[in-house]
């Protein structure tokens, strides 16, 4: 190839670049190029790259994904919500004392029909109490879901005395390995979730109002609208997944532990903000936020079927999580 | 000048309110039924009651709670005064409340420590204060000015496990080969690294056996069933699962049931835990899970306060510790050999553990078993 030739390579590739349409397409899926390219590194490690283990991918990634969905809604508004993996927690833990028949549970037997209801309507309660404090006294997101992560992770503990429940009746944990055909029902849930969702965010004055509070609090008040009902109505939706993704990983374990879901957090923002949610509100996106889910599902396999060694599992996760969010940063200085 | 005495009221205020309390602050989620971090179980007898500061890692873990309970009920056998501490798995949360119980003056301290590495400063300064200290649980080797220590024997833990892996591939394969799962518990945990240190020079011994490694971050149930599903699923030849702890259990064996076959079915895989929790006892009882390690939790907790109530009256400790009918008893009582890194040359009570399956899961003196009793 002639210099001449490289040049006018280069040429065509930067106009190719500088289309809207071309980079535009291209930063906004970032995360799903970032995705795809890590599988296909991954498709070398022997036994990985199967329809039964990419399917555990999805369906070990349901209960996260479900706790993003509600994350994204809270970083739109400009706030965060750090009590997710404790609402999940302390809702798992509600359900089995109420549905329990034997120690440790009071033995109260009551069945899943209605303990399911009281079960979403005490996160989706959770998430109000931390909205109102966040919206309405005006405190710190940071401390008001900190203090409701400590105190609902005590207060799961407290429940039964540190111990497990374990066997839930069946109309409680079907869901937890039913199947459709070759798929998990959890995944459908999930990408259900994920589709009403986006919805509600997208086509909905409700969506909007979402991005309006995150973008700009006082132009949107000062356009009519109420970032404080926002604030608290997210706050509440974050409450109810939790209470969701409590739901389906009980019925997954058959078990509700004390100390489930302890460190999720960390993965939910990590997710969030990996699939370009921005942490100062008003952008973002669940099908971003998807692919971060997605992203960390598949290192976290990747790791444990090569066998890598565990005491470098932290390190390879971490760097891996540090790469990706460094290179949705370059995409901002991209645009 | 009123902004000056202002500032200084405001210091003052804030130096006051900093003021180290006469009984241990509060800060850990609520021991048993108590709403503070502290308890006392007061002594019945009419001389001043030995004191003693009892301090468990955390109390999410049903171990510690029973822990507890058994630290109580020995105390109250022996009139001891019991002051209770939960670390809440924090460190410096629990290098405060040491500090805290120092200011009380204990005659005696018994600790199972959040890192037993950070606590060696501390137990040093209650040496210096001629507070006896007694360590359980979590071995500290690493300071003299220590007085007893207590140990169930993790790495034993860790070989018991590798005999049973052995024994039972043995049995299926005719002879010592085949695939298995180690479920991980918190690598910075000295349970697990103990368990190493039994596990990985056993296993080294027997080549045909591939471990295969599946995490559970810091001992989080959900994340060690997600592997060990992923595992069984890119490796359907896998032939027995062992866990660091049955408190890993419940995902994994809720996985197995969907899949695979009970205690000797043809589909069956091997599981071996540790600890012996109740979770752990139930899923043996099913017949899902083959077996675990049991710790003699109340006896080893109850052992400690006592070993700690001799040394706070003076007392030679014996040469070996007995409770008579008890499956580890006699414990022997051991002068620990002194290195250049482990310098503690004191007495080390090693408490045995023992198996527990099908044929004795219902024993009334397990812990698991006990957990739920009042």
């Amino acid at each position: 190839m002639t210099a001449d030739a490289g040049t006018s390579t280069s040429f065509r590739l930067a106009a190719w670049w500088h289309r809207p349409e071309v980079r535009d397409g291209v930063l906004d899926n970032l995360i799903w190029l970032i995705l795809a390219v890590v599988l296909l590194a991954f498709a070398f490690i022997p036994g990985y790259f199967t329809i039964p283990v990419l399917t555990n991918v999805l369906l070990h990634s349901t209960f996260l994904s479900i706790l993003v969905i509600g994350e994204t809604l809270c970083l739109l508004t400009g706030n965060f919500d750090l009590s997710v993996e404790s609402i999940l927690a302390f809702c798992a833990m509600f359900a089995a004392v109420l549905m329990g028949t034997r120690a440790p549970t009071p033995g109260w037997g009551i069945t899943p029909w209605i303990v399911l209801p009281l079960m979403m309507l005490v996160g989706t309660m959770i998430g109000g109490l931390n909205g109102f404090c966040v919206a309405r006294l005006k405190i710190n997101p940071f401390i008001v879901t900190l203090a409701t992560m400590i105190v609902f992770r005590g207060l799961t503990i407290i429940l039964t005395m540190s111990q497990a429940v374990i066997k839930f009746p069946l109309v409680y944990k079907a869901i937890g390995s039913a199947m459709a055909g070759p798929i998990p029902v959890l995944v459908i849930l999930a990408f259900g979730l994920y589709a009403c969702f986006h919805f509600l965010i997208t086509r909905t004055l409700f969506g909007r109002k979402l991005f309006a509070t995150g973008g700009n609090s006082p132009v949107a008040f000062a356009f009519g609208l109420d970032p404080d009902r926002v604030v608290i109505q997210a706050f509440m939706l974050s409450g109810f997944l939790a209470a969701v993704a409590g739901w389906c990983l009980s019925s997954r374990l058959d078990a509700a532990i004390p100390g489930m879901a302890q460190g999720m957090t960390f993965d939910v923002m990590a997710a969030a903000v990996i699939g370009g949610v921005s942490l100062k509100g008003g952008k973002g996106s669940l099908v971003g936020a998807l692919g971060g889910v997605l992203l960390l599902g598949s290192i976290n396999s990747a790791l444990t079927v090569a066998n890598v060694s565990p005491y470098w599992y932290n390190v390879i996760r971490g760097l891996t999580i540090f790469v990706a969010v460094g290179l949705d940063t370059l995409k901002q200085h991209l645009r | 000048m009123k902004n000056t005495a202002l500032f200084i009221a405001a210091l003052a205020l804030i130096l006051a309110a900093c003021a180290p309390a006469a009984t241990p602050a509060p800060v850990a989620p609520a021991v048993t039924e108590a709403p503070a971090a502290v308890e006392a179980t007061t002594a019945p007898a009419a001389a001043a009651p030995v004191h003693v500061a009892f301090f468990v890692p955390w109390t999410e873990d049903v171990w510690y709670v029973v822990a507890i309970k058994a630290a109580k009920d020995r105390a109250a056998q022996l009139g001891i005064e019991l002051d209770v501490f939960d670390g809440g798995n924090k460190v410096e949360q629990q290098l405060q409340q040491f500090d805290n119980a120092l200011v009380a003056k204990p005659d005696a301290i018994v600790l199972s420590s959040v890192d037993p590495a950070t606590m060696v400063p501390s137990i040093e300064k209650a040496s210096a204060q001629g507070i006896k200290t007694v360590v359980y649980d979590r071995p500290i080797f690493a300071t003299t000015k220590l007085d007893a220590l207590l140990v169930l024997d993790t790495p034993n833990m860790g070989e018991m496990q590798g005999q049973a892996i052995v024994d039972y591939l043995t049995q299926k394969n005719g002879s010592a080969k085949g695939k298995v799962i180690r479920v991980y518990g918190d690598l910075a945990d000295t349970w697990v690294t103990g368990i190493s240190e039994g596990w990985d020079p056993f296993m080294a011994k027997y080549p045909d056996i591939k471990v295969l490694q599946a995490m559970s971050g810091a001992w989080a149930p959900d994340q060690a069933s997600a592997n060990v599903e992923q595992l069984l699923t890119a490796n359907p030849d896998v032939d027995a699962i062992v866990m660091d702890s049955d408190w890993l259990a419940s995902g994994i064996i809720t996985y197995l049931k969907s899949r695979y076959d009970p205690v000797g079915g043809g589909n069956h895989i091997f599981v071996i835990g540790d600890g012996g929790m109740p979770e752990g006892l139930q899923y043996i009882r099913d017949g899902y899970m083959d077996m675990t390690i049991n710790n003699p939790v109340p006896d080893f907790v109850g052992a400690a306060i006592e070993v700690a109530y001799k040394l706070a009256n003076g007392e030679a400790l014996p040469d070996q510790w007995v409770e008579e009918g008890k499956p580890w008893s006699p414990a022997p009582i051991t002068m620990n050999a002194p290195t250049t890194d482990k310098p503690y040359a004191g007495p080390v009570v090693n408490m045995g553990n023992f198996i527990v399956d099908k044929t004795n899961v219902d024993d009334p003196t397990l812990w698991g078993n006990m957990a739920n009793q009042p």
